[in-house]
């Protein structure tokens, strides 16, 4: 897997050669803005068709193993 | 008060001659009906998991789409502190953990909504706000097992999302605050502040406002020293306890040699002290990149300006006010207290009515705690009952008992209850002939108060009053007994 | 050219008119599946009781007078990567496998008010990463046509099915070319959409900047229909297009008199000759019917790859770290909670996919990120700024969909650099945002189809649509 990658890696170094320096980035093919929802309640989902979805619940909640050394951001 | 060994000092001074520098970053739980990007219910205290939606949960294929009104009321809250509203865009913010549905936080990184702004603190203190910037909140863990619910040491956790996209607003001011007294005014202005223009409910204990503070020592002069988060400050009053005790620890640790490692620190409140978190090592590289799934959001001049006219009289301007219509000074407590119960408008109301504005403000604050913003209390009938006390009518002792009376009952025409209780004050006259009788029977007090004992005083007041049935006003009385000991 | 099996035009007409009814129809679909399901694997769910209530209906709905949808009585098959409420989607993952969405994709609900019946959920690269569909975790998928050769990727299973005569029609998503390759390899029409036009609510995200969803038909005539009954704005989707979706099914005879059509003066290399045989005789038919060509040139194209295999991956590292075995899917459970992340998407994951979410993870991460993923973004600006030069001369551009015709299985499998190759042609239209489909236009190498593909700016469909009309009528 890494051969693969660092060969990819090196192929992708062909963008080296441009000149790339009053060039925008273009993140998002069009320049849409403002698209916003109403703040209206709308149904959600039921609570016992998700957990039962879930690979461990628990008193309503999903359960999870505990977190080591590093807590809540 | 306190004890040297753990407990910090409240004073404001620290020792040799050092500066805390400190900022504080806020998080508010903005006040709309549905989260940020879906349209679950936003509420506090419901049972788990009961508001939750595909976007919520982070589910394969959902897509975020953005709340106006919650842009409405970043936009309220940035105006309010003067910040500059620009075009912005969101980023996903990149890192793993349970509460985080998608592995990442749809945040705003390089372009925010509001930018430059500041807040005025008592002194004329100018503390500047960088950025205010929308951002979704997490879902809410708890650690079970352990010892004490925290999370080291828990068996597992489990893990609630209905707060999971509620729409939170990022205060984050510029490291201007240098004493803790300023960042608990802060705390408690920005509070204010959101309260009056409706962005956020800021309860601190219910969570809709959380402070994190950054806190570095220097000397005066010096660059700015490294400095060190503090998280898990759950009050106005933690704030101010835990940046005390940190610029301390910081400085005990500068002043034996050591550095300052730049790190996370969580505040203990009971024990009173910070420890460590995590370290910069440990911290995540969160990948910002332009959230693909959002676009621009560009509010147009027309509507920032009428969000910019809607907004009601800031706290500040509030204050101002009142203190021109009554004379007290800007940031004398009882300002403050009756501009935070939103009962400014009373007084004045007091005074269009024809009362005296000091005396109401003086009033207000003793008897109406419990009032609220709209007391049921006739702002006419407070206005008689200053006039009362001004024109000397009755003491100020029996307009207090009246005021308390009105209160209680909700209501009263102070004229018949002062009738009522037989309540008049006595003219200046005869005041001046209980003080003579007074000092004629009270001999020896007379003689040590025109000695210098201003305590002695106190047997003579008791006595006038005593035979006046409290019919004298106490300044009068005092006010007469000083001049007859300086003739 | 006569196509085998009908098409959706003509079934949603017969069953329509009572010539015949959903259920007769139905059932012919679900024998040929009976049939040779097993040598091809085009699905990985048939929902046969699922389809029958849903003809039954159909049928039921006619007969009763009630109005009927455009589609009714439709066998369409969906690539599982597209949420199906209660059905169970995998994006052929292991990772998924077994999770039902408790949410329709915003397409499925379309298709559905159309009144088409769901044959199956359809197999392809997990998580739709590959070119050939043997990066599913649960099998590749044959090409029917000579079942020792892929069908393409990543959506080779619903290609297929509509090969084979499965459905009458399928979706696919199309990221780099995910529906048009397939569709070149197996004779098939496959459109790539303008990016907006259709609703991405529900399909399992892969780079949310690329994806789109399409159809796969026989016919140019059953794609308009299928494109006119997904396509339009969304509401729960932001990045959907406000612009109305366009009429495309009253184009179709407008033929191409006066257009001007692209042709590249610098062809990439790696082409089979057949291929460009193709193409030449698809230059040639058109100017017969009234078009001219211009020569243009995309200085940018041969930068797109690299800019697609950073851009892409970025994204999707992204999108995939959600499936993490918290809260729904296949989880390894171990004793804390970053170990147990990192045992699940170990197990969970195929190597394609572990290879592109690292290459994405490093392509964002600090100190790499204006190497890489920012220069990408930049590239991908050259070339929307190519396209932008190219279409003041033309209106339309034709190319090569694949370079090839469809390969035998396990051909490109040992190098990944050759399998992303395939998407040469393609995948410079996902980095602009474009619309673009492949039309079949005769047989290359082996007798294998080979695929023209018709390139048009952003909200061009209807001049797309045009010139893949006239090309199927000289086809």
């Amino acid at each position: 897997m890494t051969t693969q990658l660092s060969g990819m890696l090196d192929h992708f170094a062909d963008i080296d050669k441009l000149d790339l320096s009053n060039v925008a980035p273009l993140a998002q093919p069009f320049p849409l803005k403002n698209v916003f929802r109403e703040d209206v309640v709308v149904a959600g989902l039921d609570r016992d068709e998700v957990l039962g979805a879930a690979p461990a619940a628990e008193d309503g909640r999903f359960r999870v193993p505990p977190s080591l050394g590093l807590g809540e951001q | 008060m306190s004890n040297a060994s753990s407990a910090p000092q409240h004073s404001t001074e620290l020792p040799n001659g050092w500066e805390m520098v400190v900022g504080l970053e806020v998080h508010v739980e903005l006040d709309t009906k549905t989260k940020l990007f879906s349209a679950s219910p936003n509420r506090f205290g419901d049972e788990p998991n009961t508001n939750i939606d595909p976007v919520t949960l982070g589910l394969p294929g959902a897509l975020p789409v953005l709340n106006k009104h919650a842009v409405e009321l970043a936009i309220r809250l940035g105006l309010a502190l003067n910040c500059t509203v620009q075009p912005s865009t969101f980023h996903r913010k990149n890192y793993f953990y349970q509460d985080m549905p998608k592995a990442y936080q749809i945040s705003q990184y390089d372009q925010p909504i509001n930018i430059d702004g500041f807040m005025m603190l008592p002194g004329d203190v100018r503390i500047g706000i960088e950025r205010a910037h929308l951002e979704e909140d997490t879902g809410k863990s708890t650690h079970i097992g352990g010892t004490s619910g925290r999370i080291h040491g828990s068996d597992y956790s489990l893990v609630d999302f209905n707060r999971a996209g509620v729409p939170l607003v990022e205060i984050v001011s510029r490291p201007d605050i240098r004493n803790s007294d300023q960042a608990r005014q802060y705390v408690a202005e920005l509070r204010s502040i959101l309260l009056a223009v409706g962005a956020s409910d800021a309860k601190m204990e219910e969570g809709s406002m959380r402070c994190d503070v950054n806190v570095s020592v220097r000397k005066p002069g010096a660059e700015f020293g490294t400095r060190c988060e503090i998280k898990n400050v759950n009050s106005i009053r933690a704030v101010g306890k835990a940046i005390d005790y940190e610029a301390r620890r910081q400085i005990d640790v500068l002043e034996s040699g050591g550095t300052i490692r730049q790190e996370t620190r969580h505040w203990d409140d009971s024990e009173g002290r910070t420890h460590t978190l995590r370290t910069k090592e440990d911290a995540d590289d969160y990948r910002y990149f332009l959230e693909p799934d959002l676009v621009l959001l560009d509010p147009d001049q027309e509507w920032i300006e009428s969000i910019r006219a809607s907004l009601p009289m800031l706290p500040a301007a509030r204050r101002a006010q009142l203190a021109t219509l009554t004379g007290a000074n800007k940031e004398s407590e009882s300002v403050y207290v009756i501009v935070e119960r939103g009962q400014d408008d009373y007084v004045s109301a007091v005074a269009q009515a024809g009362g005296d504005a000091a005396r109401a403000l003086v009033y207000v604050q003793q008897a109406f705690a419990e009032e609220g913003a709209t007391p049921k209390v006739a702002a006419s009938d407070i206005a008689t009952l200053t006039q009362m006390e001004r024109d000397a009518k009755i003491t100020a002792t029996q307009a207090k008992t009246i005021l308390s009376e009105m209160v209680a009952n909700g209501g009263g025409d102070p004229v018949a209850l002062a009738a009522a209780k037989g309540f008049e004050a006595l003219d200046t006259s005869a005041v001046e002939a209980m003080v003579d009788a007074a000092i004629a029977q009270q001999a020896d007090a007379w003689a040590k108060y025109c000695a210098g004992e201003e305590k002695a005083m106190g047997a003579l007041v008791g006595a006038i009053m005593k035979a006046s049935q409290g019919k004298a006003d106490g300044k009068v009385v005092t006010a007469i007994l000083q001049a007859r000991r300086a003739k | 050219m006569t196509k085998p099996f009908a098409t959706v035009v003509d079934i949603a007409a017969d069953i329509a008119s009572g010539k015949t009814s959903a259920v007769e129809v139905l059932e012919q679909h679900l024998a040929r599946i009976t049939e040779r399901e097993g040598e091809i694997h085009a699905f990985n769910l048939v929902t046969t009781d699922q389809a029958r209530a849903t003809a039954q209906q159909v049928d039921a709905d006619i007969k009763s007078g009630k109005p009927v949808g455009a589609l009714a009585g439709v066998p369409v098959a969906l690539k599982d990567n597209m949420c199906t409420r209660g059905i169970e989607t995998t994006c052929s993952s292991k990772i998924l496998e077994g999770w039902k969405p408790p949410y329709d994709a915003t397409v499925v609900t379309r298709l559905q008010q159309a009144g088409a019946v769901m044959v199956g959920k359809t197999n392809l690269d997990e998580f739709a990463m590959g070119s050939s569909t043997e990066n599913s975790a649960f099998g590749p998928t044959k090409n029917p046509l000579d079942t020792s050769r892929v069908p393409g990727g990543s959506s080779g299973g619903s290609a297929a099915a509509v090969a084979a005569g499965f459905a009458a029609a399928s979706l696919g998503s199309d990221t780099g070319g995910s529906i048009r390759q397939p569709a070149s390899l197996c004779g098939l029409v496959g459109v790539k959409p303008t990016y907006g036009l259709v609703s991405r609510q529900g399909i399992v995200a892969f780079a949310s900047s690329l994806d789109q969803v399409g159809p796969f038909t026989h016919t140019v005539a059953d794609a308009a229909l299928m494109m006119e009954v997904i396509g339009g704005h969304d509401p729960l989707d932001s990045t959907s297009l406000p612009q109305p979706m366009p009429s495309l099914t009253s184009v179709l005879g407008q033929g191409v008199k006066g257009m001007r059509i692209g042709r590249l003066a610098d062809m990439p290399d790696g082409c089979e000759p057949e291929v460009l045989a193709r193409m030449d005789a698809a230059y040639v038919a058109l100017q017969a019917a009234g078009a001219t060509i211009v020569d243009i040139s995309l200085p940018s194209l041969s930068y797109c790859l690299t800019a697609y295999y950073l851009v892409a991956p970025a994204e999707a590292s992204s999108n995939l770290a959600r499936y993490d075995g918290v809260r729904y899917g296949m989880r390894v459970e171990t004793g804390d909670l970053h170990s147990m992340y990192g045992a699940t998407r170990a197990a969970g994951f195929g190597a394609e996919v572990k290879r592109r979410i690292m290459l994405g993870t490093y392509a964002l991460s600090a100190g790499y990120f204006d190497a890489y993923y920012g220069k990408a973004l930049k590239v991908r600006r050259l070339i929307a700024n190519d396209f932008a030069a190219a279409y003041e001369k033309c209106d339309v551009i034709l190319t090569p969909t694949s370079p090839t015709v469809a390969f035998p299985l396990g051909d490109k499998t040992s190098d990944p650099l050759t399998m992303y190759l395939c998407d040469i042609f393609t995948i410079p239209t996902n980095l602009a945002g474009h619309a673009a489909m492949s039309v079949p236009f005769g047989t290359g190498a082996h007798n294998m189809p080979v695929g023209v593909q018709v390139l048009a700016p952003a909200l061009g469909e209807q001049t797309m649509f045009r010139v893949a009309a006239e090309l199927e009528r000289a086809s």
